[in-house]
């Protein structure tokens, strides 16, 4: 019987349209991915090629997971189908047998799925043949890129699938179960991806991840960019054991289905449900009593009760509902484990603050809302006549409005109700973390003063689309592609919000500054879409189904019969609310502010290169002096700032064209404005220059001799007017401003804003650029990394500000005052600082503390301006601070201010930044970070700060020319600094746990890298190499070469560059130092560290051990290793090995330890692939390996160590 | 108070004409509407409960225009349809005070009241808070049957009411409804011939969307009784039968097939004299428009 069934699947399947519909989809989603940016999938950026092998992978997986839409409406329904059509009891009277009849349905609908699902490679294919694809981000075709993950990869998830939903199809009977199963299976999947990511093993992922998106995530984690462009689906062990778990999984649920079906005419209800209501037997009773008559009345008042009974029931039926349940519970669980895991910043946690929470639930919730709010607003629409009860309602006399508020208002509620639920859910987890500073408004205005409008705005947008459709699965759909479609639409350059239906701004809470300036513009919108939603509501009215006749043109008719007074009425007010609200934020967006698109502020960035590249040798004197006037006003958000800058000519010849350089000028008109720009001397403004670019071009009247004075005095105002499309500059803020010198002129053309992305050039047409200028530029040389415009500058600053707020910037305090009801602070250096300057400004509370230096230095003022309430890690910070200043005094040379000054400012951005004895930190990082209690846990708070307390000595007393290599003067050392003082303080444990993260993401840094990896010695601007690398690098030839000899090596370094002006010193400088300070047998260290891509490939194979007569252990380390180098893009070649790598032997570790204390560690040197290892310990050892602590490079860190097997 | 239909029209967009010419006037008190399946009595009913427009045509529910103002109809409307499902995951209780108050019920006292008494009356009230989605199709039945009741309707239209009922459910609900009904308009759509003698003083016979007889029952009974003639024949015989005489019906009475003739005098060889029923009007009637008609 299994034939003719799976012929008529097939026949039946393919005549239907959507069957088509869903193969189009795909092929359009694969094809446009492939060629053009609209639509993005993961993977192809940089040097990856658009059809690599790895993304082509991606790109199938990705597009599998979102395909089960379709696959649950394909392949739910094929059982389902014949309940539907009520067949069923035709079909199973027949001879047809159980496994015939289920065999031939599924084996038909998993052919007909697969057929759905070449779309995804055919749509790649064709779309690497479109004549636009930039060719050179084409490789050339190979069959197997894409034959390998369909098999591997696309088919099984779709057999999987596809059992998943014949399973369910078949065992529940019920719709809208397939429908949230595909829901569940994705939550699920996220659910299991956080617990992974805290267990990190590789075969627990493999083990758990059904879509095996997570197995391939981690298994081409470290792919660099060769690898990515040349190799497919990696067939590792845990691949296979994840397919096979795959394949496993789908045969079980095939069993499971096969046993549970029954050729029954009922559906078997899947749990009992209590007994009564169908066993109550009707007996017959007298008549008790008339039926009373009663009293019918339709006044305003009655109106208004039946109204209530509405919202009531359809509320009741809402949340009754299973599905709605089910859903509900999934995001709870989802909410609970999201706010549970919430943000951790390398392996430390944040305090569950309550903005930090509510954050987490509109994260956690927001994809659920969305998926209710279509299926659900389809229910409004259409549950009367699913269950047959629309004649008698619609035969009530309800006017329709009313019907359709009350369905609305009832549903809208049960959202209310859910939002309530998710933040009971997040205080309990807050309770569980001991956390008890619940924050109940800010939780109702994140929920329901932003959150909940959206929802709002939501439903009523799904509610007019299914009532003018009218065919719930076309419904469902059109609601799918206006999701899909939305960003879609931004990416085609639609970027203006007025057009981006129910989009409530992103905005960013801050303890400091609240929701500071995001309110107006939350408002404006909200009230902008709602009534929108509103209007499209009273169509929706106008087109209601009422009545068993839905033909369109009878819907025209009575349509037209509707149109009332009072709906024409309210449609026009609606309308006309929407009109002047969209005019509001039109005003505020196109009018206060300057809307442009993505091209246009890419095209403002060509021109500028365009126009005034020609400028970039052109000589310029240097900054000498700055003294600044800046006046805040953070309750209007607007500033002032003026200065005068001494400007001497440091060249050897006159110079007469002078290039100044504002740019944010540009960047924030029209909310600036220029009020002043004089020199002191005559000086013509050349035409070329205009106040829209920010360059102003002067000719002298008579040149600038050399060593000659010239002064510029500028001014300029800023003030926030409404609110734009795009981002908002929070730079000025009602609590918590944080400016810097880029609001104050420079001079000379300004590399730094040219488009530095190839991609981004390309379209603009101009010519790739190199990142940073080669380290063999000696030109480049003349000037530092920071400002091309100064080398060692005196600053004074008066800053006024709020009566209740601080303001600061870099430099002491002389003196405060109060004026004009503003508050006054006059800041000044002694000694000559960077050209790098901020003015901050909030209403702070101090900690105050002081160091006290060995042998008799000068003590340190150490203050921590903070928000009150932040009093978390402020200890840490100090002790940090003092342990910093100790050990760099002691390492490197004396601090050369008399203050370190910590000042928290709001999370609009997340980093800490040195400025002279000025630390602007953060409030999202460290401030709340709650350090956790084991003795391996990592103390972030005390690293950044050490971090950047070593900036004072690496980028304020030193710092590189511009070109490579120039960040690990500043970085690298910072990095290594701090470092040190952590280990000092904490121990090797919370040292080698940093560096294992350092480790992990260097490797997945150089993975999606976009132009070039290169060594440390050349950094250009890449994070992964001068942040990650270099803390590793620096680490391990410190490891080499012993601490001591190493911080000497560096403090001459410091000694023989401190305060440099041009020439400045090159990374080439403090290689120099270092190799002098190593001896010879180690000098191929540093070209392995430094000047190469270096790797290695370490593995323990097998370790055993043998107790001996005398009560020691031998112990024999089988091990092989490989030493490799890579070249830019990853390609890798074996070199000869001859290294010093540690041998070690552990003991059982204690509780909580993944390692025992050390039995032996020793440096061996390694010169084969293959080597043994023998050493005698005194205890019993539990594990052993080559280079346990992974001081060195590995892309398998992991098998470095093996346990034990005792003889 | 009566319902007046007249000259409605009604075609499909498939072609079906479903009403065709109809003209009706229902006065107070029971109204049966008896015809074949696809006969249009659905189309009918609906129509009068303002589901459905007419092509053509009017209907006038005392000075109510039902086709131009529905709304007003409604408030005074009872309405059970052929085929109708409830909500599944609330009670039956709830779901009766929801649809009374919709009823215009405002008063939460009276509806209360109501409420109890149409329960009781259902013989629902021990299932009260139970979820509907757990109703036999007979406890569906009559939840269905008090949501038409409850609010004093003028006019009860409800659509095979009976159908999935047992016979004490049966004649309960149809005293109940012959109670209510002396005082106002109710149409009752069925396929149970004897339904319609029991309780209605008016009835109506549709076929393919025409009206083919109205009146009184008891009359029209009057009016073929002497002339209905029966016989039990050999199954062999009933095609001659059929050829000869005016065949009304013919069913199995114990293996052997019984015959209905329609015949002002005997037809003589065997047959006798029978009672004559409105059922065998209604197969006559039918019979005579040239209608296949099994029994």
């Amino acid at each position: 019987m299994f034939w003719p069934i799976f012929v008529f699947e097939l026949r039946y399947q393919l005549r239907r349209p959507s069957t088509y519909l869903y193969f189009t989809i795909l092929f359009l989603l694969a094809f446009a991915f492939i060629s053009s940016d609209v639509v993005e999938i993961g993977g192809g950026v940089g040097r990856v090629m658009k059809n690599a092998p790895f993304t082509i992978a991606q790109t199938m997986l990705i597009l599998t997971a979102i395909g089960q839409v379709i696959t649950s409406a394909l392949v739910g329904t094929a059982v389902l189908r014949d309940y539907n059509m009520k067949s069923h009891e035709l079909l199973f009277s027949t001879s047809i047998s159980r496994l015939g009849y289920l065999g031939g349905r599924f084996a038909g609908a998993l052919i007909v799925m697969t057929l759905v699902y070449t779309a995804i490679p055919l749509g790649t294919i064709v779309g690497t043949f479109m004549p636009w694809v930039d060719h050179d981000k084409l490789a050339a075709f190979h069959a197997w890129h894409y034959a390998a993950p369909f098999f591997v990869l696309l088919l099984p998830n779709l057999v999987f699938i596809c059992a998943l939903f014949f399973a369910a199809g078949v065992l529940t009977r019920n719709q809208l179960a397939i429908y949230t199963l595909g829901i569940f299976l994705l939550v699920l999947d996220t659910v299991a991806g956080e617990l992974r990511k805290n267990l990190d093993s590789f075969k627990v992922t493999a083990l758990t991840d059904v879509l095996g998106l997570s197995t391939f995530e981690v298994m081409t984690r470290y792919w660099t960019v060769i690898e990515k462009n040349s190799l497919t689906v990696p067939l590792s062990s845990y691949m296979l054991l994840n397919r096979a778990m795959i394949l496993g999984l789908a045969v079980a649920l095939l069993v499971a289905s096969y046993a549970g079906f029954r050729f029954d005419a009922m559906p078997r209800a899947l749990w009992k449900r209590r007994k009564g209501a169908a066993s109550v037997r009707a007996e017959v009773q007298p008549i008790l009593s008339a039926i009373p008559a009663t009293h019918n009345r339709f006044d305003a008042a009655a109106r208004r009760h039946e109204l209530a009974s509405l919202v009531r029931f359809t509320f009741a039926t809402t949340v009754k509902d299973i599905p709605f349940l089910t859903i509900t519970v999934i995001g709870m669980v989802n909410v609970f484990m999201s706010s549970w895991y919430a943000d951790s910043f390398y392996d430390t946690k944040l305090y569950p603050v309550t903005y930090n929470m509510a954050e987490t639930i509109t994260g956690a919730f927001g994809v659920f809302f969305v998926i209710l709010i279509t299926v659900y607003s389809g229910e409004l629409v259409w549950r009367e006549r699913t269950i047959k009860a629309d004649q008698i309602v619609d035969a009530l006399p309800v006017p329709s409005a009313y019907a359709i508020a009350g369905r609305l208002i009832g549903f809208v509620g049960a959202l209310a109700m859910l939002l309530g639920a998710c933040a009971v859910t997040a205080m309990l987890v807050q309770v569980l973390k001991g956390y008890s500073n619940f924050e109940l408004p800010l939780y109702l205005r994140f929920l329901y003063l932003t959150e909940f409008p959206s929802l709002i705005e939501l439903t009523l947008l799904a509610f007019f689309v299914h009532t003018l459709i009218n065919n719930k699965y076309v419904g469902h759909f059109v609601m799918l592609v206006l999701f899909v479609g939305l960003p879609v639409l931004v990416n085609l350059g639609f970027e203006h919000r007025l057009a981006q239906f129910g989009r409530t701004p992103g905005f960013t809470y801050s303890d400091m500054n609240g929701f500071g300036n995001y309110v107006p513009k939350i408002a404006w919108y909200t009230g902008y879409w709602i009534a929108f939603g509103l209007l499209l509501a009273v169509i929706a009215a106008v087109f209601w189904v009422r009545g068993t006749e839905s033909t369109m043109r009878f819907r025209l008719a009575t349509a037209t019969a509707r149109l009332t007074r009072r709906v024409v009425i309210s449609g026009v007010t609606f309308a006309a609310l929407t009109l002047l609200l969209g005019g509001a934020v039109y005003y505020n967006s196109d009018v206060l502010n300057r809307y442009d698109t993505k091209p246009e502020r890419r095209k403002v960035r060509g021109d500028y290169e365009r126009t005034f590249k020609k400028y970039s040798k052109l000589v310029q004197p240097r900054i000498t002096d700055v003294v600044a006037k800046v006046d805040l006003v953070p309750e209007r958000l607007a500033f002032t700032i003026g200065g005068t800058y001494t400007i001497v000519n440091t060249r050897p010849r006159a110079l007469d064209t002078l290039y100044v350089s504002l740019l944010p000028l540009r960047q924030y008109a029209p909310n600036i404005g220029l009020d002043s720009m004089r020199f002191s001397r005559a000086a013509i403004l050349l035409s070329v220059s205009d106040t829209a670019s920010g360059v102003f071009i002067y000719r002298l009247a008579s040149p600038l001799a050399p060593g000659d004075t010239i002064h510029l005095g500028f001014g300029l105002h800023y003030g926030s007017r409404g609110f734009p499309n795009g981002g908002m500059n929070n730079d000025i803020a009602g609590n918590g401003t944080f400016l810097n010198s880029s609001y104050m002129p420079s001079l000379g053309y300004d590399e730094s804003a040219e488009i530095t992305d190839d991609d981004e050039r390309k379209k603009e047409k101009l010519p790739l650029r190199d990142r940073m200028h080669a380290i063999t530029d000696t030109a480049a040389y003349m000037n530092n990394e920071f400002t091309a415009d100064a080398d060692w500058v005196s600053f004074d600053a008066t800053i006024s500000t709020a009566p209740d707020q601080i303001a600061l910037a870099p430099g002491y305090l002389q003196r405060e005052w109060s004026e004009g009801g503003r508050r006054h602070f006059h800041y000044k250096t002694e000694a000559r600082i960077a050209k790098f300057f901020s003015f901050l400004s909030a209403r702070y509370t101090v900690r105050r503390d002081t160091w006290h230096g060995a042998n008799g230095s000068a003590p340190v003022a150490i203050e921590i301006y903070y928000q009150p309430g932040h009093e978390y890690n402020l200890g840490r910070m100090v002790s940090s601070v003092k342990k910093s200043l100790d050990y760099y005094t002691a390492n490197f040379t004396p601090y050369q201010f008399r203050q370190v000054r910590i000042l928290e400012f709001p999370r609009y951005a997340t980093f800490a930044q040195s400025f002279p004895n000025t630390i602007p930190y953060s409030e999202g990082i460290g401030f709340i970070t709650k350090v956790g209690t084991e003795d391996e846990d990592i103390d972030m708070p005390f690293f950044v700060t050490a971090h950047e307390v070593a900036h004072q000595w690496w980028g304020h007393q030193v710092v590189g020319a511009d070109v490579q290599g120039a960040a690990i003067m500043v970085e690298s050392l910072a990095e290594y600094s701090a470092l040190m003082v952590m280990q000092k303080e904490y121990g090797q444990a919370s040292t080698q746990k940093f560096l294992r993260y350092e480790m992990d993401r260097y490797l997945r840094g150089r993975s999606t890298e976009r132009k070039r990896e290169q060594p440390l010695m050349l950094t250009e601007q890449q994070q992964y190499i001068h942040y990650n690398k270099g803390a590793l690098v620096f680490f391990a030839l410190q490891d080499y070469i012993g601490e001591a000899r190493m911080n000497a090596a560096l403090a001459a370094f410091l000694k023989a560059h401190q305060y440099p002006t041009a020439p400045y010193p090159t990374s080439l400088d403090v290689i120099r130092e270092l190799r002098k300070a190593t001896p010879d047998s180690l000098q191929s260290v540093i070209t392995d560290l430094f000047e190469t891509i270096t790797l290695f490939d370490n593995k323990t194979d097998s370790v055993t051990s043998k107790k001996r007569t005398d009560g020691k252990y031998d112990v024999h380390i089988y091990a092989s290793a490989r030493k490799l180098r890579a070249d830019s893009l990853g390609a890798e070649h074996e070199i000869p090995i001859a290294d010093w790598m540690d041998i070690g032997v552990f003991a059982e570790p204690d509780k909580g330890r993944k390692l025992g204390k050390p039995l032996y560690l020793q440096k061996h040197r390694v010169t084969q692939a293959h080597m043994t290892f023998t050493v005698i310990v005194d205890a019993a050892p539990k594990r052993a390996g080559i280079d346990p602590y992974n001081k060195l490079i590995d892309r398998e860190p992991k098998d470095n160590l093996k346990d034990i097997a005792t003889k | 108070m009566q319902l007046v239909i007249d000259r409605l029209s009604k075609t499909y967009p498939n072609g079906v004409r479903a009403l065709n010419d109809v003209s009706l006037t229902i006065p107070t008190g029971m109204f049966g509407l008896l015809g074949p399946n696809g006969a249009g009595k659905s189309t009918l009913m609906r129509t009068i409960a303002t589901l459905q427009l007419p092509d053509s045509g009017s209907i006038h529910f005392g000075d109510i225009d039902v086709v131009a103002n529905p709304e007003a109809v409604r408030k005074v409307l009872g309405y059970l349809p052929q085929e109708f499902g409830l909500y599944p995951n609330l009670s039956a209780e709830m779901v009766l005070d929801h649809f009374a108050t919709l009823k215009g019920v405002a008063d939460a006292r009276e509806r209360k009241e109501l409420v109890k008494a149409l329960l009781q009356q259902t013989n629902l009230y021990e299932s009260r808070t139970k979820r509907v989605g757990g109703f036999s199709g007979g406890m569906k039945q009559r939840l269905g049957i008090a949501i038409a009741l409850a609010g004093s309707p003028r006019l009860i239209i409800v659509d095979e009411p009976t159908a999935g009922l047992d016979p004490t459910e049966r004649h309960r609900f149809l005293n109940l409804l012959a109670e209510i009904g002396s005082e106002i308009v109710v149409i009752l759509s069925t396929h149970i011939v004897e339904d319609v003698r029991e309780l209605c003083h008016n009835m109506a016979i549709i076929d393919r969307g025409e009206v083919v007889l109205t009146g009184d029952p008891a009359v029209v009974l009057n009016a073929v009784r002497g002339r209905i003639w029966k016989k039990s024949v050999p199954k062999a015989e009933l095609d001659a039968i059929a050829r000869d005489f005016d065949l009304i019906s013919s069913r199995l009475v114990a293996g052997r097939p019984v015959v209905h003739v329609y015949s002002d005098a005997s037809p003589g060889d065997g047959f006798t004299q029978a009672e004559a029923s409105l059922e065998d009007v209604y197969f006559h009637r039918l019979k005579s428009r040239g209608d296949v008609v099994e029994a």
